[in-house]
């Protein structure tokens, strides 16, 4: 990628196309760190280094993808407290394919009734893994290959995680409706 | 087409990833199939649900200004070289807690290789491991390393000959010397001075005086271009000893379930 250009243009141009991204990235660094201060720490980390490696982005390429590339890394590294987290789950294709079964019932309709303090804690509460995968996907709108890349996995495993992380997602759903009194057995 | 075969495509479907050769099958699947078709408007629902409800926190006004502050100082970052770490402005000071000598080089050699790449002067302070057993070990970690220790960019000393010049511990002294290298590192056209000193000779009877000292380094390092790790085994010392390095180190990297970990205080 060309840069001649000097510091100030350098930085100018990086605040241009970085800072609109500044509320998705805390955000999602506030529903993987479950901390303010935390949240506001891996932010001001990921801008710091993507500036720091705006040289290598590749123009052409999806720059908020990027952006949560440097985020997950730096948060693996430095913000994940390791001895909290459930073990990692690797969900196979084969135990996706067996969840299939007729005992779904639509809820959707309850679902929209939930608090959206519910809805964030219903997300918060996923395993990493699958968290990760179902915001870079449901809220932030990658495409696979972009989850892919900023995950570092191939593109079934983002599948299978999503389809596992929804899947995850809607009992988390139905405790909270059931919590309310929304849920239609109650 | 079978369900399983269906099920497993479904969440490419829904999220219009599917390949185009494949959408007429699973339609028509869909469109015989009541379960599978029960499974799509379950996973619709949940991606709209998740779609029309979350919504962005709005990052405080605050972060905004700091992070546009310390863009404004992106060249005062260094690479610590250690994960834990990441990125450290100039004038960082570090206490390290560590439990075993594969957990002091698990850090002291990354930390010193950045550093030698990254142009700075690097100055390996020893007390727990002697000069030779650090120099062996960063001589077989660290390519060309004795290129690096001729031209003196990589200096090693004993605890001795950098806290004990006068035979005990005397803090103006070990300041005078951290000094007199800064000024060297920028005479010599390096970018900076970065320090990694092991106080496991440190006992009781010199305690209070030290951490006077590492009080009196955060601020004299902190507009200096200068990083230290003061590295402190845990066996060596009381919870109150640990106190005190926390109250003197603005950031304490520990190891926990064989991560290191970095704790941060105001």
């Amino acid at each position: 990628m060309r840069r001649t250009e000097s510091a100030e243009e350098k930085k100018r141009e990086f605040e241009e196309i970085a800072i609109q991204y500044m509320d998705s990235l805390y955000s999602a660094a506030l529903r993987m760190t479950r901390d303010g201060n935390e949240a506001e720490d891996l932010v001001q980390d990921a801008y710091l280094r993507a500036y720091r490696f705006f040289d290598k982005f590749e123009k052409g390429t999806n720059f908020k993808a990027w952006l949560f590339k440097i985020l997950k890394n730096i948060y693996i590294n430095k913000y994940r407290k390791r001895s909290k987290m459930p073990q990692m789950v690797e969900v196979s294709d084969v135990e996706v394919v067996g969840e299939l079964s007729d005992t779904y019932t639509p809820e959707n309709e309850i679902f929209d009734k939930l608090l959206d303090d519910d809805l964030t804690s219903a997300i918060e509460d996923l395993p990493e893994e699958f968290r990760f995968a179902i915001i870079l996907s449901d809220v932030e709108g990658l495409s696979y290959k972009e989850i892919a890349n900023v995950l570092d996995i191939p593109i079934g495993t983002v599948m299978s995680r999503l389809h596992r992380g929804r899947k995850l997602l809607r009992e988390s759903l139905k405790d909270y409706a059931e919590k309310r009194g929304f849920a239609k057995d109650q | 087409m079978e369900c399983s075969e269906v099920c497993k495509s479904l969440c490419a479907y829904v999220d219009g990833e599917l390949n185009s050769d494949k959408i007429p099958d699973i339609e028509k699947h869909l469109n015989d199939c009541p379960v599978c078709r029960q499974e799509l408007n379950f996973q619709k629902g949940i991606k709209n649900l998740l779609h029309k409800r979350i919504y962005y926190k709005s990052a405080p006004i605050t972060l905004k200004q700091r992070i546009k502050f310390e863009l404004e100082r992106a060249e005062e970052y260094r690479e610590s070289g250690i994960q834990a770490l990441d990125l450290v402005r100039w004038g960082t000071h570090v206490a390290q807690l560590y439990k075993s000598k594969s957990d002091l080089l698990e850090t002291m050699i990354p930390y010193v290789y950045q550093g030698l790449e990254d142009n700075e002067l690097c100055i390996c302070v020893t007390s727990d491991m002697t000069e030779e057993e650090v120099t062996e070990t960063l001589i077989s970690s660290i390519p060309d390393i004795r290129s690096y220790i001729q031209k003196g960019q990589l200096q090693i000393f004993s605890y001795e000959d950098w806290y004990l010049i006068k035979g005990c511990f005397d803090g103006q002294c070990s300041l005078s010397c951290g000094l007199k290298k800064y000024q060297e590192a920028i005479n010599n056209g390096y970018s900076g001075l970065r320090i990694t000193g092991n106080l496991s000779w440190l006992d009781s009877s010199e305690w209070k005086s030290f951490m006077e000292y590492e009080n009196y380094m955060d601020e004299v390092v902190k507009d200096q271009k200068i990083l230290i790790i003061c590295a402190y085994k845990e066996s060596d010392f009381t919870k109150n000893n640990v106190t005190d390095v926390i109250n003197t180190h603005k950031y304490v990297i520990s190891k926990e379930d064989e991560f290191w970990r970095l704790m941060k205080h105001s």
